[in-house]
């Protein structure tokens, strides 16, 4: 696999940044050399469309662990602006 | 040191930072030494949660308190044995086929999914590569375990990686992972856990080739002793006849408060409850008496919503349930463009604002979602198990429609 079908294919492992091309290598084109890896796009856009599920199942399993607390009904809908 | 650019990748539950067993590499091919303390490392900006950690554990800890984010073991924990070149995955294993097979030379992919079915192989190489000195290297699957971990005192919902490539760390967590989700009936997510190291005598390979026995200092999850204590009681308690109510010795105001966050009653103070007491609504297509399959498509949950307007129409409306719903989609969406998307999916251009939504179709949706407050969630939450899931796809496939197809969440 040259690198350019690599720099198609693969984002930063840690950033998920896109890729660059210097000296016969590939870096992450924003933080260079200080970050090392590759994911499969295919791979980050998994990710992508599953966070928004992950954030809701961890907000139902651990919110009344990590923040406690007793505002109303009422006042949560009038914070909503309703 | 912290970690640059980790927080960068957008997401509503992100990894703020990793927890690692071994010291920073000085050797590129070698690992970093063993430490008998956790290394935690923070993303650069997440200097508050940083500051909280050293506050509470300092710099050298040996025990951290977690809390798994979900009930599912494999959502997780990751276990498997892969390989890597030149910073990215070759191989993935399950220790009996491959998931994943990358060929090196070509980069096409030669194992995707399990398909087609291979074989784990024996010595574990999965391809070779040239060393700096043009010498050919085998390219050799190891175990790799990763835990994605809550910590309650960041008080934050976000999550640190654990670490591992220890054979004998991934069969101990999987198997006391498995441990407090069988004595939990299934639920791990929030049980309160204490990370820690803790030394063991292993046998592992001597310069020789012989076996010797060293001291490792390995992972463990243990359940809090005040959580275990509970858990006992409780089971004490289901074990006595009538429940034992009155024969318990122990007194129940003794158990710590927080552990009703784990209970499934879900009891709320009454004025702050609002349960739709109907029973659900069977979706099922016109003409068909058939219950259709949840979760729904978007077609079909569009046809599910206006079918059940037209059936029972607005009985039991008031403004209040309209509130209720929209809250419930913003709990959904975590954004209220989202929501606006949705509705004007909904009602097909004609509105964005659940405000102008018919009010047969407000309870439909009411019906659909079965919104109840969770003062200690601070939302109102769909009770439905698909809802936030059929939701999510509506949402989706409008914005596909709208062209904006590789749009994430």
């Amino acid at each position: 696999m040259n690198l350019l079908q690599i720099q198609r294919n693969y984002v930063c492992a840690v950033c998920w940044s896109e890729l660059m091309i210097q000296n016969d290598g590939l870096i992450c084109s924003k933080y260079g050399d200080e970050h090392y890896g590759y994911v499969s796009r295919a791979y980050m856009e998994r990710r992508r469309k599953e966070d928004h599920l992950d954030y809701l199942n961890a907000h139902w399993n651990l919110n009344p662990v990590l923040n406690p607390n007793t505002k109303s009904a009422d006042e949560l809908l009038k914070e909503l602006g309703f | 040191m912290g970690i640059k650019g980790l927080t960068d990748r957008g997401l509503a539950f992100p990894e703020i930072g990793s927890i690692r067993k071994g010291a920073k590499k000085s050797d590129e091919r070698k690992p970093g030494a063993d430490l008998k303390y956790f290394r935690v490392e923070f993303d650069e900006r997440e200097v508050e949660s940083a500051e909280i950690f050293r506050r509470v554990y300092g710099n050298q800890p040996t025990e951290i308190n977690i809390l798994l984010p979900f009930n599912e073991i494999d959502k997780v924990w990751d276990a498997w044995h892969e390989a890597y070149t030149a910073g990215r995955m070759v191989a993935r294993s399950d220790g009996e086929f491959l998931t994943y097979l990358l060929d090196v030379e070509t980069g096409e992919v030669r194992v995707l999914g399990g398909h087609p079915k291979t074989p784990h192989p024996a010595d574990g190489i999965v391809g070779f590569y040239k060393d700096s000195k043009g010498s050919k290297q085998p390219i050799k699957l190891r175990p790799v375990g990763r835990m994605k971990v809550v910590i309650p005192e960041l008080k934050r919902l976000a999550y640190l990686t654990l670490h591992t490539t220890s054979i004998h760390d991934i069969m101990n967590l999987s198997s006391q992972m498995e441990a407090i989700r069988v004595m939990n009936s299934g639920r791990i997510a929030g049980v309160p856990l204490i990370l820690r190291r803790r030394p063991k005598m292993i046998s592992t390979p001597g310069p020789d080739g012989q076996r010797v026995r060293r001291e490792k200092w390995l992972l463990s999850i243990e359940a809090d002793p005040q959580w275990v204590k509970a858990k006992l009681l409780e089971i004490k308690h289901l074990s006595l006849p009538g429940n034992g109510l009155n024969l318990l010795p122990e007194k129940v105001e003794d158990l710590p408060v927080e552990m009703d966050a784990d209970d499934d009653d879900e009891e709320y103070d009454d004025g702050e409850t609002y349960i739709v007491d109907e029973p659900p609504e069977e979706y099922a297509p016109a003409n068909q008496n058939k219950k259709m399959e949840r979760p729904l498509t978007p077609d079909a949950l569009k046809e599910a919503l206006y079918k059940s307007a037209t059936n029972k129409g607005p009985a039991g409306f008031d403004e209040k349930k309209r509130q209720e719903v929209a809250a419930a989609l913003e709990y959904v969406f975590l954004s209220k463009d989202k929501r606006h998307d949705f509705i004007r999916w909904l009602t097909e251009g004609k509105t964005e604002s659940i405000k102008e939504v018919d009010e047969s179709l407000v309870m439909a949706m009411m019906r659909w979602l079965r919104p109840v407050y969770s003062p200690e969630q601070v939302a109102f939450i769909p009770t439905d198990p698909h809802a936030a899931q059929e939701a999510s796809a509506a949402w989706s496939n409008f914005m596909r429609e709208n062209g904006q197809l590789e749009m994430p969440f």
